[in-house]
């Protein structure tokens, strides 16, 4: 009946997939991307596998999910690390030959003295405008107009060859079919490597539509020795720790550097260095205190408040417990800042209210107070809303039996309501317990991981492993993805150590058949 | 209850692949979750055509690509389809989030999807250019005088030109004039006009500027080059020098002990930071602000009557020039549309009437002397802001000033609240921090 | 649970599904008696929570858009930072707020779809490196995700090159890199659900003929209504106010997402400028999540953590 539609349903849409994988193939080998082409065969193979036979039950369910997993997750992830054996940062993007021909490109000047043309693009006549060698015609400071060719040089133009527009510029001339400023611009690619010589060593080049220049690279390139040679320094630049450096010894380098592997460098630098290597461990302390503190926090208030509200005869329950999630429904980083402008030491509503003179920001001790405070009010409506659950879902008559026992409403609460609250709520602490310990945006928007005491900038009071990996990666003083990279490892691999408990522990939780 | 709780999840997805389609997106076959159901909820939205809004990264029609943040969106926009309609181009100008245009000019410029000239301030030249985002552009001298010196000197980095200037922007003395009549000269008369204030209940503190708990030393600066401190030393041709770090010279130090004893006498506090500075001058608690043009708008939501003035001069030292922040136009290095692009940087931006639709837009004088001309004669505020600016020095646009910026802030923060008190040996631990991490680099 | 609004103690459990429900008023532990210290503790929860709102709500309505850290209630009362959302063409505010909601709800509900399909392979089939696979799942939440941006910008600027649609800088894109967070505890909490419904009902209806996919569709995705939407709201939650990944893919501001439009409004040196525009904004940013909670509360209470009791 109903079943050979969904089978033939079932066909048309493994069809409809196999079609755009081909699609897909044929658009990447286009580009000469052959090990993506090869990955998406393999894909679309999978997919006609999996789905066409009867066999591979389970992985008709998981496959969606383990390709998100594989392409969004894994991939990213083998990519960072594989970034931790680089020197990848700023100044270090590219390729040495792509910062050679920047630094080359970059040090073109006017020649002093030099005329500037008004100029136009053209091609001989005849010849196609997209295609055909392109040519400049040039008025000079005097009027004179010439023709220039990137190998012939500069030649006159009779001048009853030519008309002129009013600032000078040859709109016309005999033999040669002019480009109007779309058609230049579609030459773009061409024009910047186009210079006519001229006699004093340098080239004649575009800029813009309508003027040319006398430029003159000041740095060249000797490939025999791979060494740059400046005429403006007078000096000679050789590769080294991956920049063009001064071989005067003066550390006279150009900026432009490249990407090169360096092997164990950045996590030699983590254990070695003298700052990371006393701050990683006050680090790594902290950071271990405040994910088991935010949740233990979170959820202690977060159970109080529903046991609180848990009770058939409160009037106004759902009033309660909505306004309680509205902390919950803005966004973090908005209430964030509005608890640092609490904090504030003089100007703030927390001390201005308890009379207090505590320097909340900058204060090591009451910095650390003020973040577990602060994402204590941001953490406990989810907790609230949790136990809420949890505690609806407890038997009844087990409380019952402990009431009719002699128990009192606390050793009710600690011996049976607490432990079977803990067994439903487990796994999501664990889960509330990884999260904060990578709780970045927190620190970022408080604290930015200060105050920064003891005269140094580098490791904050209030820190996390991945506030300090994400400072060296993206600000600071030389951002560095392969250093990041290198501190992303090192804590994947503590958590992953940390947890292993707490994945035996799931064994419990989790039954098997 | 399953049932509606199902029925109400389907029908917010329905509504979304809805506004999906709205949206102006082209969605092909997905097959990613190639399973008998998913397809369904993947494909439905339907190509639609592309508008103006929701244009991709690059639109493969348009002749020139223009980036900009928010601030400067309407304006460039505006010029741009001058451009655009004196040539007969099609320009596209798209505004990037608050804040992330230096971040995501780069990177997309690094895999080819950037545009052909980006908008924004001259101390991320250095960067731009040691990542190779950054094209020289080579505007004639006659042109290049048209501008003020210090713009041009901004726009310059290893003796090379990177852009074309438009506005220039600096610090100064804000103050409420129901409270100060005349602004004040010195620092100290500054202070005793503003206790006087605070004596006669018309302020409740002398002076609001952005410290912070982790420093700002932009803010800072005038104090240091008032004693003839700063942050680098200068080359032979003029360009700032990384291997000089003057941050704890003889005159920086003077500055820094006039931090500890303003921060001593709680005029300058570490609990001023960038979330209440103009507050507490809007609020009327500070009647002088040492701010920038970007405090003026609160100030007149708030009715303030607020004067601009030059910084104070300090004893023993001469006038507190602040840093100066030159707004440019970038050329990339990967320009898909090189020559239009130069064309609009070295014909169309350095006339009267582009600049003075991006002051306009900006509220910051001027970068061409000319625009700067015509628009002081009509607005004070802005000949105040350009006064005010008047002997500072642009702010290094070199790379290695980016490991300048937190050890030194720090430094300052710490010297304001006390947590240092040997303003010689603080400032010689942060020049120490920088001086490794510019070798490091 | 009682009927929100109504205050009436309820004397029937409210979802039927969960039939141990009648405990209520001995869980608390304050045998009946008065009520007034729970209300009065209450309140107190309530000013805990929402005092810090407050500000938000005075810096939105106070006009001249400043945030006045010490004191509480607003002391001027005006639209105007309202009014200011549609009036800046560089900072489209509602633009940015269909495309959170496009980009939100579409990403919830897809990540919620794979993750229930994972899910079910888990709880209900049985397959060499079914274990390993669930403990993997969670050992790889726990890699710091901020710091494979760079590698996401990557992949994603390769893709774009291939299928434009889905390239950087597009909503179809940011949301097929938020499926990268679909397979994770989410898959665990969907899994916990599905273990507590019978496996006899699968059983019977194979007996009858229907295939696996027949039992999935039409009987398994019905049955867990209830953790399908506390997925779906944690995930649109969690999307709604994602902002680091959004704002290195999205870099145009009418591709902005809210999160990314409202971050940038705090940073930099001219946010005092616009503390107004963002207060107003951030307190109506509340609306959706506020309105999805008040819809599914009830499954909501209940999703969250029966998965887990067994």
């Amino acid at each position: 009946m109903n079943k050979s539609i969904y089978v033939a349903l079932k066909w048309v849409l493994i069809v409809v997939a196999l079609v755009f994988v081909f699609w897909l193939a044929a658009q990447l080998a286009m580009q000469g991307a052959w090990l993506a082409v090869t990955l998406t065969a393999f894909v679309g193979l999978c997919i006609l596998l999996i789905y066409s036979t009867k066999r591979a039950v389970p992985m008709k369910y998981l496959f969606p999910g383990i390709l998100a997993l594989l392409g969004l997750q894994i991939w990213p992830m083998l990519l960072t690390i594989s970034i931790a054996f680089t020197n990848y940062g700023n100044g270090h993007l590219g390729t040495q030959e792509e910062a050679r021909n920047q630094i080359v490109a970059n040090s073109v000047q006017e020649v002093p003295g030099s005329p500037r043309y008004k100029a136009s693009v053209a091609v001989k006549s005849g010849q196609p405008k997209a295609t055909g060698p392109l040519k400049l015609l040039l008025t000079s400071p005097e009027g004179k107009t010439y023709v220039g060719d990137p190998k012939e040089g500069l030649s006159e133009l009779p001048e009853g060859d030519v008309t002129k527009s009013t600032i000078g510029k040859i709109t016309a001339a005999k033999g040669y079919d002019v480009l109007n400023a779309r058609e230049i611009n579609a030459r773009g690619k061409d024009l910047g490597e186009l210079a006519v010589p001229t006699d004093d060593g340098g080239g004649i080049k575009m800029v813009g539509l309508s003027e040319a220049f006398v430029g003159k690279a000041t740095v060249t390139y000797d490939a025999a020795k791979d060494t740059l040679y400046s005429e403006v320094t007078k000096k000679t630049y050789a590769p080294k720790n991956a920049f063009y450096t001064a071989t005067d010894g003066s550390g006279d380098t150009f900026s432009q550097g490249w990407r090169e592997n360096v092997g164990l460098a950045n996590f030699k630098t983590i254990f070695t260095d003298p700052t990371f290597r006393s701050g990683f461990f006050k680090i790594f302390v902290w950071n271990v205190v405040f994910a088991l503190g935010t949740v233990l926090l979170t959820f202690i208030l977060g159970m109080l408040i529903a046991l609180l509200f848990n009770h058939p005869r409160l009037k106004g329950k759902g009033i309660y417990r909505s306004l309680l999630i509205l902390p919950y429904a803005i966004p973090a980083f908005v209430t964030a800042l509005l608890w640092k402008g609490m904090f504030n030491q003089d100007y703030g509503l927390i001390n201005q209210t308890l009379h207090l003179g505590t320097d909340w920001l900058g204060n090591p001790w009451a910095a650390k107070a003020a973040v577990l405070i602060t994402n204590l009010w941001l953490g406990f409506p989810y907790m609230f809303l949790v136990c809420t659950g949890a505690l609806q879902s407890i038997p009844g008559d087990v409380q019952e039996a402990a009431r009719i026992d002699g128990a009192n409403a606390m050793q009710t609460l600690r011996k049976i309501t607490m432990p079977l609250l803990l067994v439903a709520v487990g796994p999501l602490l664990i889960a509330s317990y990884g999260f904060n310990f990578n709780n970045f945006s927190l620190i970022y928007l408080l604290t930015e991981g200060g105050p920064f005491t003891g005269g140094n900038a580098t490791i904050g009071d209030t820190d996390l492993l991945i506030t300090l990996a994400y400072r060296l990666a993206f600000s600071g003083a030389n951002p560095s993805y392969g250093l990041a990279s290198a501190v992303s490892i090192v804590i994947f691999a503590l958590v992953a150590i940390m947890s292993l408990p707490g994945f035996r522990a799931t064994k419990a939780l989790e039954e098997i058949n | 209850m399953h049932k509606r709780a199902f029925g109400a999840v389907a029908a917010i997805g329905a509504t979304t692949l809805l506004m999906t389609a709205c949206g102006g997106t082209t969605t092909p076959a997905q097959t990613s979750g190639s399973t008998p159901t998913s397809t369904s909820t993947s494909t439905a939205a339907a190509p639609a055509t592309t508008s103006a809004t929701a244009a991709p990264t690059r639109d493969a029609n348009a002749d020139l690509v223009i980036w900009c943040d928010s601030t400067h969106g309407p304006a460039v926009t505006a010029i741009a389809k001058k451009f655009a309609d004196a040539q007969g181009l099609n320009v596209q100008v798209q505004t990037t989030p608050d804040d992330k245009t230096r971040q995501q000019y780069q990177d997309a410029t690094k895999v080819g999807k950037g545009p052909d000239i980006v908008v924004g301030a001259h101390d991320w030249l250095g960067e731009f250019v040691q990542n190779g985002v950054a094209a020289p552009v080579q505007l004639d001298a006659a042109t290049a005088a048209k501008f003020q010196p210090s713009a041009t000197a901004a726009t310059k980095f290893n003796g090379q030109n990177y852009g074309v200037p438009y506005a220039i922007e600096n610090i100064g003395l804000i103050y409420n004039k129901d409270v100060i009549s005349t602004p004040p000269k010195t620092l100290d008369e500054l202070i005793s006009m503003g206790q006087a204030a605070v004596k006669a209940g018309k302020a409740k503190q002398v002076l609001s500027m952005n410290v912070g708990k982790q420093g700002n030393p932009y803010m800072a600066y005038p104090f240091f080059s008032a004693f003839g401190g700063g942050v680098f030393g200068t080359k032979a041709n003029g360009d700032y020098d990384p291997n000089q770090v003057i941050i704890n010279n003889a005159g920086s130090v003077k500055g820094g002990e006039l931090l500890a004893k303003l921060g001593k006498e709680k005029i300058l506090s570490t609990n001023v930071d960038g979330t209440n500075v103009a507050q507490l001058f809007t609020s009327k608690a500070a009647p002088f602000l040492i701010g920038g043009p970007w405090d003026i708008e609160p100030a007149k939501k708030a009715n303030i009557n607020y004067g601009i003035a030059n910084l104070p001069t300090v004893a023993g030292g001469g006038a507190m020039q602040p840093f100066l922040g030159v707004q440019m136009f970038y050329l990339s290095s990967k320009a898909k549309n090189a020559p239009l692009a130069q064309e609009f940087l070295t014909a169309f931006v350095p006339t009267d009437d582009v600049q003075i639709a991006l002051y306009e837009g900006g509220q910051r004088p001027p970068a061409l002397k000319t625009a700067y001309d015509k628009v002081a004669a009509q607005t004070p505020d802005i000949k105040a802001w350009f006064e005010a600016g008047k002997g500072g020095k642009p702010m290094p646009n070199i790379p290695a000033m980016n490991a300048v910026w937190t050890p030194w802030g720090q430094a300052e923060a710490d010297l304001i609240s006390g947590a240092a008190t040997d303003p010689k040996a603080r400032l010689d631990a942060a020049a120490k921090e920088i001086k490794a991490a510019i070798a490091k680099g | 649970m009682s009927i929100p609004g109504t205050g009436a103690p309820a004397p029937v459990p409210v979802t039927p599904d969960a039939p141990q429900q009648l405990t209520e008023s001995r869980a608390g532990g304050a045998g009946g008696g008065s009520m007034w210290w729970r209300h009065a503790l209450g309140i107190l929860a309530l000013v805990w929570a929402l005092f810090p709102i407050m500000f938000l709500l005075s810096a939105a309505l106070n006009p001249s858009g400043q945030l006045n850290s010490s004191s509480l209630f607003p002391t001027d009362f005006s639209m105007a930072n309202f009014q200011s959302l549609s009036q800046d063409p560089g900072r489209p505010y509602w633009t940015w707020y269909k495309n959170s909601l496009v980009i939100c709800l579409s990403g919830a509900l897809l990540s919620m779809f794979i993750a229930s399909l994972a899910a079910y392979a888990f709880s209900r089939l049985r397959f060499a490196g079914r274990r390993p696979g669930l403990l993997a799942l969670l050992l790889l939440q726990l890699f710091p995700a901020v710091l494979a941006l760079v590698a996401m910008y990557i992949t994603f600027s390769r893709i774009g090159d291939v299928l434009p649609a889905f390239g950087l800088n597009t909503t179809m894109g940011l949301i097929l890199a938020y499926m990268g967070g679909a397979m994770g505890s989410n898959v665990w909490l969907l899994k916990g659900y599905f273990d507590t419904i019978p496996k006899e009902m699968d059983e019977a209806a194979i007996v009858d003929g229907a295939s696996h996919a027949r039992i999935f569709f039409t009987m398994t995705l019905r049955l867990v209504g209830p953790i399908l939407v506390t997925v779906f709201m944690l995930g649109f939650v969690g999307l709604f106010s994602e902002f680091m990944l959004a704002s290195v893919f999205l870099t145009d501001v009418d591709q902005q997402t809210l999160g990314v439009g409202l971050w940038g409004l705090s940073r930099g040196i001219d946010a005092n400028q616009r503390f107004g525009f963002f207060a107003a904004g951030s307190l109506l940013c509340s609306l959706p999540v506020m309105i999805l909670y008040l819809a599914f509360q009830k499954q909501l209470v209940g999703g969250l953590t029966q998965g887990s009791v067994k």
